[in-house]
């Protein structure tokens, strides 16, 4: 006879599990009252499908746009998957789902647009998170002198990112907001699109930048100073242009002093 | 745990005894534009984390207007592991935000020692253990954030036969921790009819003045087992069971939660206007 489980952390663990997908172990089975001819396994399910219907709905909107692109089973099949594979670590459920876009590639090879989707959706969610930290504007830059200007160690803002892809996600994204997309659209266009996202007074703003501006600016994903950033770039793009990518990112609000951080 | 003078410090300032509702999505736009008499409002913790700024700016507005109410879902007090720290340092940016009358969260737990999360509210059994546990978390939570919380008792779908009853269990967390008591009145019930006990003899073994604030909510029968789903609304034996409560216990402020089929703002008010009116009734008998 299978003894039941007295420890907390062995009869959380197994509960888990079984949550999770894996057949109950016989001593969590013996942990639970039988009542009025229920069997245990069959109280357990009701945990087990209120876990994974909180996960489903959580992905689902998480990623409006792929759900709207995509059949229903199809998306329920994916979002199945990756709960069994991939377990929630947090409480916070707008915190689950970051790998999905991955989940995508691997289930649908074929349709490389809908696992970009899913990576610009995230991203665009954590904009949406993201708190508002004043940027660096022209009035402060003005105050330091040229050499003060070329040690300014900066960060891109927590409401800017960059994207890039050659699939046409950004286009799927704002058809869909726009309420004008369908699954079967197949007018959007294939092209290397380098894509600075702004979000700012409730609203995404996206900004086509060239390959100079993008690497320029891909350099303060981690602090760097304006001087490494610049002779990078120049270093790949002997034609940028500081100037340009200078005023657009301080009259775009993109860069943040990096000690606003700390 | 708690020495009597760090609780008179840590203490819920409680608000007067009137209903309120659960602040949900379909209802935001509704409730700052008519502002609705109400006595009071409960958002979802984990709705707000993090500085999505239209919902935060929804939020102060209503704030502004109403007493507010914080209501976890996912610390999960009753885990064997650590909180998650993370969730905790957003809670008590959050709570220092808005400043609201209560901070509350259930007595369950959610996440395996090893950081996998259910993302549901889990049974605990009712042991020495689990109470240490709980209460050790409760601690924690109450330290960080300079004041006394609010646990409520969870509805449950199996048990684990343990050293006590439910109803001790919470007693005694309340006792030794120091925190209030949140008691939902639907889930005493939803947990009587699916485990077989009265649900008058919970009532009578709560610690009254830790009874800070009653849920009432609606069920789903399914046959063997009724499910709190907060999608209908509150059933005539939980308005019995809350009308025992108040003779018993007596009138808190009270907070209708409808989470799913949600109905538009006029039924949900007309639902707690219901609760309004039996909390008159006590108020004017304990007066």
């Amino acid at each position: 006879m299978t003894t039941p489980v007295r420890d907390l952390a062995l009869l959380q663990r197994l509960l888990i599990d079984t949550l999770y997908g894996a057949t109950p172990d016989p001593r969590l089975l013996a942990s639970i009252g039988v009542r009025g001819g229920i069997d245990a396994e069959a109280l357990l399910s009701i945990y087990r499908n209120g876990t994974r219907g909180t996960l489903y709905q959580a992905l689902e909107l998480s990623y409006p746009a792929v759900r709207h692109y995509t059949d229903a089973d199809q998306f329920r099949r994916w979002a199945r998957a990756y709960v069994g594979t991939l377990p929630s670590v947090s409480g916070d459920l707008d915190r689950y789902g970051a790998d999905f876009h991955d989940f995508i590639t691997h289930f649908a090879p074929d349709r490389p647009d809908l696992s970009e989707l899913a990576r610009l959706e995230w991203l665009i969610s954590r904009l949406m998170q993201a708190p508002a930290i004043p940027a660096l504007d022209f009035q402060t830059l003005a105050g330091y002198s040229a050499e003060e200007q070329a040690a300014l160690c900066l960060r891109l803002a927590p409401r800017a990112a960059l994207f890039e892809s050659m699939q046409p996600a950004l286009e799927m994204w704002q058809a869909f907001q726009e309420g004008v997309g369908s699954k079967h659209d197949n007018r959007f266009e294939i092209h290397d699109r380098h894509t600075l996202l702004i979000y700012n007074s409730n609203d995404l703003s996206p900004f086509e930048l060239s390959m100079g501006e993008f690497l320029w600016l891909a350099n303060f994903a981690k602090t760097s100073t304006l001087l490494e950033a610049t002779e990078r770039t120049l270093s790949t793009y002997p034609d940028f242009s500081l100037d340009t990518a200078l005023i657009q990112a301080l009259t775009l609000g993109t860069l943040i002093p990096a000690h606003h951080l700390s | 745990m708690v020495d009597a003078a760090s609780a008179d410090r840590l203490r819920i300032q409680p608000i007067p005894a009137h209903a309120g509702i659960g602040l949900r999505d379909a209802h935001f736009v509704d409730l700052a534009e008519q502002r609705p008499q109400l006595g009071w409002l409960e958002a979802h913790s984990e709705n707000f984390f993090g500085d999505n700024s239209r919902r935060h700016a929804l939020l102060a507005a209503l704030r502004a207007h109403y007493p507010l109410s914080l209501h976890g879902v996912g610390l999960s007090l009753g885990s064997s592991g650590a909180l998650d720290p993370v969730h905790l340092q957003q809670l008590q940016t959050l709570v220092s935000r808005y400043e609201p009358w209560i901070v509350s969260e259930h007595l369950c737990w959610a996440a395996a020692p090893d950081r996998r999360h259910s993302n549901a509210l889990l049974p605990l059994p009712y042991s020495e253990e689990a109470i240490r546990t709980v209460c050790a978390h409760i601690d924690e939570t109450q330290e960080l954030l300079g004041r006394q919380i609010a646990v409520e008792n969870v509805s449950t779908y199996l048990e684990f036969p343990g050293e006590m009853t439910e109803w001790a269990f919470l007693a005694e967390v309340a006792r030794r921790s120091g925190c209030g008591i949140l008691l939902d009145i639907n889930n005493i019930y939803v947990n009587a009819r699916n485990h077989g006990f009265d649900p008058t003899v919970y009532l009578q073994a709560m610690p009254q003045a830790s009874v800070v604030e009653y849920h009432l909510a609606g069920y789903e029968d399914r046959g063997h087992t009724l499910i709190d789903t907060h999608g209908a609304a509150v059933h005539e034996p939980v308005w019995a069971l809350f009308q025992h409560a108040l003779a018993v216990i007596g009138p808190r402020p009270t907070l209708i939660e409808w989470d799913t089929d949600i109905p538009a703002l006029p039924i949900l008010l007309a639902e707690m206007m219901h609760a309004e009116r039996y909390l008159q009734t006590h108020r004017a008998l304990a007066a």
